[in-house]
């Protein structure tokens, strides 16, 4: 005896237990979440700065200060050129690199200026007539941008020198 | 005259009332863990329901969102960067500024969190300077719990994943200490020689372009963390025995 099965309820009962798996699973991915978000902009305002050397000549011999009259901050060095040989005295804050350059060991800031560096020199004690010629001694001077090294200490580029002269 | 009855078959309605029946037990079964549930929420709702995030930067409080009540979020958002140089200060090529970035849990349910870090340049006019590594822009991370995600993470964009829970009112350990501009932009330099040849000067070439850094903060709730997790963010994660850390898989 063959049993005849309706197939509407079953279909109907298939959709209903179809409709309440829905409903589990809807449960089961309500999560408490949330989230939040900031952001940030800084403009790199970097530049080179320009300096300009003050000469004064008197019986000692050059003094030079060197100024700092631009907008950012620097490392300079000055190195003398002379037929005739010539020494360095500081007055505080230069030191000599060992290269023919005496470096200013502080950064020189924007508007601020060196401490005075004297380049003093003796005429050549051969002849009278030496005594009377003249004699150039350039003077130049280079600054460079102040970057920061790993560890956060302000050291100098000279890879990046801006160099200018001045001659009496 | 012989009355036409219409004969009712019986099985398929016994069928279709055990369905009925069957329907309005799982809807009364809902009904009454709705009830349960919201009356729970409504007792305890400081204690239970609420999810909160909040991010800080150098200790200070920049953007959350946080759930109140009836759906509603209470949402703040600040800017980054905004403290990093001092007034009248230039931003420096290799100098260290402090960037300190934590997550608090401001919400009433333990948390996991992830941040996901962007850095990108942006010229002169505005628009992504594609030409410059984000790599130059370096964010020192500490570790510290923190957990980087190799997939997702490229020299733009950092997917970093806090491995602890977080409970309600703490904060984590930051995940970054210094932000930095590599040195190397300062070698990138156009030479200028004067006409008389007496005077050198060089050019920036990325003078005038800005440094952006974004900060997502995920949040999701500890409870049912893996699969939470992977709901929420499409990760899968090991999840300690007590609850308590997680960890990439």
């Amino acid at each position: 005896m063959r049993i005849k099965i309706d197939k509407k309820p079953v279909l109907l009962a298939a959709a209903a237990l179809t409709l309440t798996a829905t409903l589990t699973v809807g449960s089961a991915m309500a999560y408490f979440t949330t989230h939040t978000t900031a952001k940030g902009a800084v403009p790199l305002n970097i530049g080179f700065t320009e300096t300009d050397i003050e000469e004064d000549v008197d019986s000692e011999g050059k003094h030079i200060v060197i100024k700092n009259i631009g907008d950012y901050d620097c490392f300079v060095r000055v190195k003398a050129f002379s037929v005739i040989d010539v020494n360095y005295e500081s007055f505080g804050g230069w030191k000599d690199g060992g290269d023919g350059y005496w470096y200013y060991e502080a950064v020189l800031p924007a508007g601020g200026s060196t401490e005075e560096l004297l380049v003093t020199f003796e005429y050549p004690k051969n002849t009278e007539e030496d005594k009377t010629e003249e004699f150039n001694i350039i003077v130049v001077q280079e600054c460079t941008p102040v970057v920061f090294d790993v560890d956060g200490n302000a050291v100098p580029d000279w890879k990046n020198g801006i160099s200018s002269d001045g001659t009496k | 005259m012989k009355k036409n009855r219409k004969s009712f078959p019986l099985k398929p309605i016994l069928l279709l009332s055990a369905a009925a029946l069957l329907l309005l037990g799982s809807a009364i079964g809902s009904a009454r863990a709705a009830l349960t549930y919201y009356s729970e929420n409504y007792s305890a709702q400081v204690n239970m329901s609420s999810i909160g995030v909040t991010l800080l930067e150098n200790g200070r409080e920049i953007s959350s969102r946080n759930y109140a009540n009836n759906g509603t979020w209470v949402a703040t958002e600040g800017n980054l960067l905004e403290n990093m140089l001092d007034k009248g200060s230039k931003l420096t090529p290799g100098k260290k500024y402090n960037e300190a970035l934590s997550v608090k849990n401001s919400g009433n349910i333990d948390i996991f969190v992830r941040v996901i870090i962007t850095k990108s340049w942006q010229n002169k006019e505005g628009q992504k300077a594609t030409e410059l590594s984000p790599e130059l822009i370096e964010l020192n991370l500490t570790g510290n719990g923190w957990e980087q995600a190799s997939a997702p993470s490229s020299p733009e964009r950092m997917v970093l994943y806090y491995s602890n829970v977080v409970a309600s009112g703490e904060t984590t350990p930051e995940l970054s200490d210094t932000i930095r501009i590599d040195n190397k932009i300062a070698r990138m330099v156009t030479k200028n020689v004067s006409e008389d040849g007496k005077t050198i000067q060089y050019v920036y070439d990325y003078d005038g372009y800005t440094i952006n850094l974004d900060a997502e903060v995920n949040a999701v709730q500890a409870n049912n963390a893996k699969d939470a997790i992977k709901s929420a963010w499409g990760v899968d994660v090991n999840v300690s025995s007590d609850a308590t850390s997680i960890s990439l898989q």
